[in-house]
C-alpha cells in the first residue's frame, strides 16, 4: 500500500485542481466585465482570463516575496468561492437538459470511462521521465520555496518561454508534497485537455452530435494518453494551440463579428508556452492573413501585439540574461553574452540527434517516415479524412481550404521534427484541433454522426488492442492503471510494472535526505534534478561545464569544478559519460578513496555519487 | 555476381569456404591512453573460464601501436594492463578476417562494476555483498605473498572481482571503507557470483544466534552512528532505545528484548535521519541499518521535520 495511490488522494488530487479552475473562473468572471474584455478578446473564456490574472498575479506576488505554499492556496481557496457560485449559476441556467438520446447517453458514458482511464494515469507520478524532472515541474518548485521567481541558474532551461511554469505554480502550491506535486501537475495537465477540446468544439461550431465521437477520439489518443498526462509544457501549448487554431477558423465564417483579437492572444499564448510550438503559426496564419489584410491599421497593430506581448516578454527577460531572446536553442550567436556561450559536446549531439548515424537502423523509406507521422495520431487523422471525404463529395470546396493548413503544418512538422519516429510527439498540439476540423467538415453531412461514431470503434480497437505507431499504452495497460489506483495498490499481476524512479532519480532522492541543502552535484550525463533542493548542474548543458569536456588538463578541469562550487559528482559508474566521452575527461582517472572523486553512495541501477576531493 | 567473381579471381575477395574463417586475425593495437604504456593484453572467448594472453613484442607507449595475433573467433573480452594502476577492457568484440584495429583510450577503462586482476588464468569470482564500500583486498596464495589486489578505486556493494590466477588454494581478507578488517575467507575456483563473497557476518564479532523473544541489529552505516532506535512491535506498544550515550558505530550490533514478533523498525542517526527496516538479513537474523534504509523526505522544504 502507498499512501499517495489510494482512491482518496485521487479525488483529493481531482478537487485540488478543480479548487484551481474554479479559482481561475471565479477570476475571470470577475474581472471580465471591468477589463471590457468581450469588446477586446470576444472568444477568450473566463477560465482562460482567469489563468492569465493569475500568472499576471504571481508578478506582484514574487516582487514581495510571498509567492509561495501559505498564500498561494489562500488566493486560490478565495478565488474558488465566486468561481464556484458563478459555475453554479451558469449549470442553473443549463437546466433543465433536453432529454438526451440514445446515442449520447452511450458516448457520454463511454467518454466518462475513457476520462477515468486517462486521469488515474494522470495521477500516477512519472518519476521517470526526464523533463518535467529536469526543469518544467522543476521551475514552480523551486520558485514556490524561494517564494518567488527566480532565474534557476543551474539549467539554461531557465531561458524558455515559461508561462506554463508560472502558471503550474498555482496547482504546485496545493499539493501536499513532491511526489503529490507531481500528481496534481499531471492532473491539471488533463484537465487543460479536456477544456481544449470542449471550448474547441464549441468555438469551431462543431455539430451537437458529433461533439462527443470526437472527444472521445481525442481522448483515446495513444499519445495523448502519454503525453498529457507529464508534468510538462505539451498540454498548455496544446490547450492554446486549439484555442488559436479554432478561433481563428471561427472568426473566418462570415457571421463573426466584433474584435478578431482572440486569436492571435491564443498564438501568442501559445509561443509564451513552448518554443517547439512555433510551428503551428504556420497554419494559424495561412488561416488569419486573409482577414489580417483586411484590418485597419489599429487592428493590424493591436493583432500583432496580441501575438507578441506574451513571448516577447519572456524573450526580454531570457535577453536581459543572456544577450540572445531565444537562448537556449538556436541563440543568436552573436548576441550571446560572455559566460553564457554554448559548445555542446559533440557526443551528446550525436546521441540526440535522432538522424545520426546511432539510429541508422530507424533510417526507413520516406513513405514509411510520412506514415509513421500521420499514424501517431491514430483517430484524429480518421476524422480528419473522413471529414475531407465529406467535403470532396459535398463538393464543399471551401471545406477544403480548411484542411490546407493542417497538410502545411504536417510537411513542416515532419522537415522540422526529423525523423518522424522520434519527431512526431512534437506535433500533439495539433491533435485535437485535427479531430475537431474533421468533425467540422462531416457536419456539413446528415450521415456524418453515423461516421464519426463508426470511426471511435477502429480508435478504440488499433489502439487498445492491436497496434500502435509509437510507445504502446494498449487498453490492458490502461484499465491495470485505473484499476490500480482506485484500489490503492499496483495491480502487480497485471505484468505491467509501475513507473518508477531511475537510478539517478533515486539517488537525487537519498542526496535529499542525506546531503545538506547547500550541496552542488554536478552531473556528467543525467539531466533530472526535481527531488534534490541542492543544486544539480548537468555538466553537457550549462554553458560553464561544458568547458569540461573540451581538450583541457587536469588542472583546468579542477579549476572549472572549483569554478562551479561543486561538492559531489554523480556518474554511471560503469560507463560515467556517452560514447567516448571520458576521453576528454581526465578527472575519471582519479576516482578512488582519498582520491579526486570519491565514491559515497552507489544505487541499484549503478549510479554513483563522488565526493569531490579538490585539496 | 560477375564482379564478385572477377575480384575473386584476382583475389580480392577470398570465395574459398575454407579460407573464410581464417584460425586468426592480426589486430592493430593501438594506445590512445594518457600517461600510461600498454604492457599486457589478455582475452576471454565465450564459456570460457581461462583467460589467455596474446604476446605483444613491445610495451606499447601513449600514440604507439603493436600488432597482436587474436584467434579469430568472437571475443568475449579484452583486458588491457599498464604500467598504471587499473585496466582497460573491450567487450563482445568480432574482428573483420582482414585484420582489425583495437584502440584503447579513457573510455574503456574499468571504472567499476567488476574489475579484473590478472595474476594467471583461471577464473576465483569475489563479490562484495556488505553494504559498505571494500578499499583494499588481500590476496594469499600458495605461491603469493599477501598482497592488496585492489586498487584505490574501491569494490561497492555488489560489486565484484575477477581474480585470474593459478593456485590450488588461496585466501582473501577485505578491509572496509573505516578500516575494519573482515575474517579470512578461503576462496575457490568459480564464475558463481555468490560462490566468494564478502559478507556482513564476516565484519560483525560472532555472537550467539538471536533467541526467541530477541532482535538484534546491527549498524552497517559507514559515516554515520545511531543513536536511537525505535521497535515497532506486530501486537504490543511501539518502544525507543535512547543510544545516545552509546551509540552504534559501523558493524556494531545489539541484542533487544522484545517479546512477540517485530513489525517494523526506525533507527535514528545523529543528524536526526531515519531509515526504517522491515526485513532481517537471513544470514545473521538481524535488522541491518544501511544507506539503502534511509527514508526519503519527500516534504517541502519549509515543513521539513
Amino acid at each position: 500500500m502507498f499512501d499517495w495511490l489510494s482512491p482518496l488522494v485521487f479525488v483529493q488530487t481531482l478537487a485540488r485542481v478543480a479548487v484551481v479552475w474554479l479559482a481561475f473562473y471565479g477570476a475571470g468572471k470577475v474581472l471580465r466585465k471591468p477589463l471590457r474584455i468581450d469588446a477586446v478578446f470576444p472568444l477568450l473564456p473566463s477560465e482562460l482570463l482567469g489563468l492569465l490574472a493569475f500568472v499576471i498575479l504571481a508578478v506582484p506576488l514574487s516582487l514581495l516575496g510571498i509567492m509561495n505554499r501559505t498564500v498561494c492556496p489562500m488566493i486560490l481557496v478565495l478565488m474558488a468561492i465566486p468561481g464556484t457560485l458563478f459555475t453554479y449559476g451558469a449549470l442553473r441556467d443549463r437546466f433543465p437538459l433536453p432529454k438526451p438520446k440514445l446515442l449520447t447517453i452511450v458516448f457520454g458514458a463511454f467518454m466518462l470511462f475513457v476520462l477515468l482511464l486517462n486521469f488515474t494515469n494522470a495521477f500516477m507520478p512519472n518519476l521517470a521521465f526526464d523533463d518535467p524532472l529536469v526543469t518544467y515541474a522543476v521551475q514552480p518548485d523551486r520558485w514556490l520555496n524561494a517564494g518567488r521567481v527566480f532565474w534557476l541558474e543551474e539549467t539554461t532551461f531557465s531561458g524558455f518561454p515559461l508561462l506554463y511554469e508560472m502558471t503550474a505554480v498555482w496547482p504546485a502550491a496545493i499539493s501536499s508534497d513532491r511526489i503529490n506535486q507531481l500528481s496534481v501537475l499531471q492532473v491539471f495537465q488533463m484537465s487543460m485537455l479536456v477544456l481544449a477540446v470542449f471550448r474547441g468544439v464549441s468555438l469551431m461550431r462543431v455539430g451537437r452530435k458529433l461533439r462527443l465521437p470526437a472527444a472521445v477520439i481525442v481522448f483515446l489518443t495513444t499519445s495523448i494518453y502519454t503525453w498529457c498526462s507529464m508534468a510538462k509544457t505539451d498540454t498548455m501549448a496544446l490547450l492554446f494551440g486549439t484555442m488559436a487554431l479554432a478561433a481563428a477558423v471561427r472568426q473566418r465564417e462570415n457571421d463573426f463579428q466584433g474584435s478578431p483579437l482572440s486569436s492571435w492572444l491564443f498564438m501568442g499564448l501559445t509561443l509564451a508556452t513552448k518554443q517547439t510550438a512555433v510551428l503551428i503559426l504556420a497554419p494559424f496564419l495561412l488561416y488569419s492573413w486573409g482577414a489580417f489584410l483586411r484590418y485597419s491599421l489599429k487592428w493590424k497593430l493591436l493583432a500583432l501585439l496580441a501575438l507578441a506581448t506574451a513571448p516577447g516578454a519572456f524573450a526580454v527577460r531570457t535577453m536581459l540574461k543572456t544577450g540572445s531572446p531565444t537562448y537556449p536553442f538556436y541563440p543568436v550567436t552573436s548576441m550571446v553574452r560572455e559566460g553564457w556561450e554554448l559548445n555542446r559536446p559533440p557526443e551528446n549531439t550525436i546521441v540526440n540527434t535522432r538522424s545520426s548515424y546511432l539510429y541508422e537502423h530507424k533510417n526507413f523509406p520516406m513513405a514509411k517516415h510520412v506514415g509513421i507521422f500521420f499514424a501517431y495520431m491514430e483517430g484524429n487523422v480518421l476524422l480528419l479524412i473522413a471529414g475531407i471525404a465529406t467535403a470532396l463529395i459535398l463538393k464543399r470546396w471551401g471545406d477544403l481550404y480548411l484542411v490546407l493548413p493542417v497538410l502545411a503544418y504536417s510537411a513542416l512538422a515532419i522537415i522540422a521534427f526529423w525523423p518522424p519516429w522520434w519527431g512526431a510527439k512534437y506535433s500533439i498540439p495539433l491533435y485535437p484541433f485535427i479531430a475537431l476540423l474533421g468533425a467540422k467538415l462531416l457536419s456539413r453531412s446528415r450521415a456524418g454522426v453515423w461516421i464519426a461514431a463508426f470511426l471511435v470503434i477502429p480508435s478504440f480497437i488499433i489502439p487498445g488492442f492491436i497496434a500502435v505507431a509509437g510507445d504502446p499504452k494498449p487498453f490492458s495497460y490502461r484499465t491495470t492503471v485505473a484499476e490500480s489506483v482506485l484500489r490503492g495498490g499496483w495491480k502487480s499481476e497485471s505484468g505491467y510494472g509501475m513507473w518508477l524512479s531511475t537510478p539517478e532519480g533515486m539517488t537525487h532522492m537519498w542526496a535529499n535526505t542525506a546531503l545538506p541543502p547547500e550541496t552542488v552535484i554536478l552531473s556528467l550525463h543525467e539531466e533530472k534534478r526535481y527531488f534534490f533542493d541542492g543544486t544539480v548542474i548537468v555538466g553537457w548543458r550549462h554553458p560553464i561545464a561544458q568547458r569540461l569536456y573540451q581538450e583541457n588538463s587536469l588542472e583546468e578541469e579542477l579549476e572549472i569544478l572549483k569554478y562551479l562550487r561543486v561538492d559531489y559528482v554523480g556518474i554511471h559508474r560503469e560507463n560515467p559519460a556517452v560514447l567516448d566521452q571520458e576521453r576528454s575527461l581526465q578527472i575519471l582517472d582519479h576516482i578512488g578513496t582519498g582520491e579526486l572523486l570519491e565514491p559515497v553512495m552507489i544505487v541499484d541501477g549503478g549510479y554513483l555519487l563522488c565526493r569531490f576531493n579538490p585539496e | 555476381m560477375v564482379l564478385i567473381l572477377s575480384l575473386s579471381l584476382l583475389g580480392s575477395v577470398p570465395l574459398n569456404p575454407l579460407l573464410l574463417l581464417p584460425d586468426s586475425v592480426e589486430v592493430t593495437v593501438i594506445n590512445r591512453i594518457d600517461g600510461a604504456t600498454i604492457e599486457s593484453l589478455h582475452f576471454l572467448l565465450p564459456e570460457s573460464t581461462t583467460i589467455e594472453e596474446a604476446f605483444i613484442d613491445h610495451p606499447i607507449p601513449v600514440g604507439d601501436s603493436a600488432h597482436v595475433t587474436l584467434p579469430f573467433r568472437y571475443i568475449s573480452r579484452v583486458v588491457i594492463g599498464t604500467d598504471r594502476m587499473g585496466n582497460y577492457r573491450r567487450a563482445l568484440i568480432a574482428f573483420n578476417p582482414q585484420g582489425d584495429t583495437l584502440s584503447f583510450s579513457r573510455a574503456d577503462k574499468e571504472f567499476g562494476g567488476f574489475f579484473d586482476v590478472i595474476l594467471g588464468s583461471e577464473l576465483y569470482f569475489i563479490r562484495n555483498v556488505t553494504t559498505v564500500p571494500i578499499t583494499a583486498v588481500y590476496l594469499r596464495a600458495d605461491t603469493l605473498a599477501e598482497r592488496n589486489i585492489l586498487g584505490s578505486n574501491p569494490l561497492l556493494t555488489n560489486e565484484s572481482i575477477f581474480l585470474w590466477m593459478d593456485a590450488d588454494s588461496a585466501w582473501v581478507r577485505a578491509v572496509d571503507i573505516e578500516g575494519n578488517s573482515s575474517a579470512t575467507l578461503p576462496i575457490q575456483k568459480s564464475r558463481e557470483y555468490g560462490a566468494n563473497s564478502f559478507r556482513i557476518s564476516d565484519f560483525v564479532e560472532p555472537a550467539e544466534p538471536v533467541r526467541a523473544g530477541e532482535i538484534r541489529v546491527i549498524s552497517g552505516l559507514n559515516g554515520g552512528e545511531i543513536t536511537g532506535i525505535e521497535v515497532y512491535p506486530v501486537v504490543d506498544e511501539p518502544f525507543y532505545l535512547n543510544l545516545e550515550q552509546d551509540p552504534l558505530m559501523l558493524w556494531d550490533q545489539l541484542t533487544i528484548r522484545c517479546p512477540g514478533e517485530v513489525e517494523y523498525l526506525i533507527c535514528y542517526d545523529s543528524m536526526n535521519r531515519s531509515f526504517s527496516i522491515d526485513t532481517t538479513d537471513p544470514e545473521t537474523d538481524a535488522f541491518i541499518v544501511d544507506w539503502w534504509h534511509l527514508d526519503f523526505d519527500f516534504s517541502f522544504p519549509d515543513r521539513r521535520r
